[in-house]
């Protein structure tokens, strides 16, 4: 399923942030990931990918350091910070707080999440 | 989007978005990995070399609004204020090395002051605006010759002509102000050798150590011992080597503990009775501890405001390195005040900033920066207070040349704050690269 652009745009970060939670990865292995996982429903750009990757560099949440694969191709991999960890665990609050307000007003007033 | 079907020709339109020319290699070299995957790996998905690169085009996006988007994050960092305070307290040095030295055999002329300025302040812009990426490009080829050239320095000041004279005017001992920044390259050529590297970091530190204690002074070999070892202490912290943050910081202490046990048990008793003249110079009052003591006496008459009343006589002062001393002779305690918390206030904001650094080699070279100008500040603090423990020249302020060369280390420092954001670390081969051996078989 294919979603709207809008709906995927303003929760980029927290998605980028949570695949890095289990791991470091590079650009490429990320959009894979973020496919595999949403089955096909997310399909990031990389040139969406790259500009926020580096913005999140930037504010200290996420670190990268470079490093050469078997191939000898050298990757540049991205690895999430304390301070992104934190920032997460924020986001991730906060977007269940807006799941479970969009849920509830859909479901006509019922409690529907954390009921 | 335009239409572009090969790779070369759609990082270029990157490129052109960005407008830090220095930041437009470094960027895209990513992007370019990133296509070549997907351009290979739609070729394994069965397409044709030229519609895979179209493919792989498109799938990245505009390239037009992927190097706006580039070159809104990554913009120069202009080091305005540190760069105004450097310059400021620079050219209060030069004014102090002129006039207030004035009458005493400690006196800079006006055009050598100036000429120092100039050359101080052509080092600085130029550190400024170096690629600080360029530090790391062969970092153990630089450190090697670092240590080629405290040997010809130390070779140079056995034989006698022009070389005995550049080695006489002390330029060989500010020259020894760069070494921990080359200790620190050598630290980091050494990343992901395990034990091997730390061993050759503390080998690597020797020769250094020897030219410092040999051919300059005990107070060079203190300066280079303190900030090598919290170089190597900030390296094995970050686990450079891999061998085990905690496995890392106890072989750095116990090597640490083992050289300062050997020094003590050789040098102990003289050391002791240096540090109690430091502290009690009236027990030799005519011998080690008479400088200190007549020092002392006329820091005595100084008052906040004003100046001793009994100006010593200008023989006195025949040493630059009692520069400071001889401000609160003239002027009172309150524009030396000023000066040492100017220069307190330097160092520890590029320390705050440095270590906010996200670059290794870039963090590792404004320590070394910093502390090897703390080091002397606090000697030469301590000397002009009349605790004689090592001459020290106070940075920015005493001598022409170690001003040059304090300026350029400043200018380094910011190059690291300047570039950051587009700074690139080598990558570490913690494993040789392998190439694979394909072989394909076909049945007909």
């Amino acid at each position: 399923m294919e979603l709207e652009k809008g709906l995927v745009s303003g929760s980029m970060s927290l998605l980028v942030l949570k695949l890095l939670e289990d791991g470091d990865l590079y650009g490429y292995q990320m959009i894979d990931e973020l496919r595999r996982r949403s089955k096909d429903a997310f399909r990031l750009k990389a040139g969406t990918l790259y500009p926020l990757l580096h913005s999140l560099e930037e504010k200290g949440l996420v670190s990268a350091y470079e490093q050469a694969a078997e191939t000898g191709k050298t990757r540049r991999y991205y690895h999430l910070t304390k301070q992104g960890q934190q920032a997460l665990r924020e986001k991730e609050n906060a977007w269940n707080a807006y799941a479970q307000a969009v849920g509830r007003v859909l479901k006509g007033g019922a409690c529907v999440a954390g009921a | 989007m335009r239409e572009l079907e090969h790779i070369s020709s759609y990082l270029e339109t990157v490129q052109e978005q960005i407008r830090w020319k220095r930041a437009r290699p470094v960027l895209v070299q990513e992007l370019e990995r990133h296509l070549e995957d997907q351009r290979d790996d739609f070729i394994r998905e069965g397409k044709s070399p030229e519609e895979a690169e179209r493919l792989a085009i498109q799938d990245m996006g505009d390239p037009v609004v992927l190097g706006a988007e580039l070159d809104r994050v990554h913009r120069p960092q202009p080091q305005w204020g540190l760069l105004g305070l450097t310059l400021a307290l620079a050219c209060a040095g030069a004014f102090l090395r002129v006039f207030i030295t004035n009458g005493t055999a400690a006196r800079s002329t006006p055009g050598n002051a100036l000429l120092s300025l100039l050359l101080g302040t052509a080092l600085l812009l130029g550190g400024y605006f170096l690629d600080v990426s360029r530090i790391a490009r062969n970092a153990l080829v630089k450190y090697a010759a670092a240590v080629a050239l405290a040997g010809m320095l130390t070779l140079v000041s056995l034989d006698g002509g022009i070389f005995r004279a550049l080695y006489l005017s002390g330029m060989p001992h500010y020259i020894s102000l760069c070494w921990p920044v080359f200790y620190a390259m050598l630290l980091y050529a050494l990343r992901g050798k395990r034990w091997k590297g730390c061993i050759l970091a503390v080998l690597g530190g020797i020769p250094l150590a020897f030219y410092c204690a040999y051919w300059i002074s005990m107070a060079s070999l203190l300066a280079f011992l303190t900030t090598g070892f919290l170089l190597l202490l900030a390296a094995v912290w970050d686990d450079w080597f891999g061998v085990g943050r905690w496995k890392g910081t106890g072989a750095a202490l116990a090597a640490a503990a083992s050289l300062s046990a050997l020094v003590l048990l050789q040098y102990g008793e003289s050391i002791f009775r240096r540090l109690t003249l430091v502290l009690h110079p009236e027990l030799d009052p005519l011998g080690h501890g008479y400088f200190s003591l007549t020092l002392r006496s006329i820091l005595d008459g100084v008052e906040w405001t004003q100046g001793s009343a009994v100006q010593p006589k200008g023989l006195f002062f025949f040493e630059t390195q009692l520069l400071p001393a001889l401000l609160a002779v003239r002027y009172g305690w309150l524009p030396l005040l000023v000066l040492l918390a100017a220069l307190s206030l330097l160092l520890v904001w590029l320390l705050v900033r440095g270590l906010r650094q996200k670059h290794r080699l870039g963090r590792l070279v404004v320590l070394a920066v910093t502390l090897s100008l703390g080091v002397q500040l606090l000697l030469s603090t301590l000397l002009n207070l009349g605790f004689t423990l090592f001459a020290a020249d106070l940075p920015l302020v005493v001598g022409n040349w170690n001003t040059v060369v304090n300026m350029g280390l400043i200018g380094l420092a910011l190059s690291v704050f300047r570039g950051g954001s587009i700074a690139r670390e080598e990558p570490v081969f913690s494993r040789r690269t392998r190439r694979r051996l394909r072989i394909r078989i076909e049945y007909q």
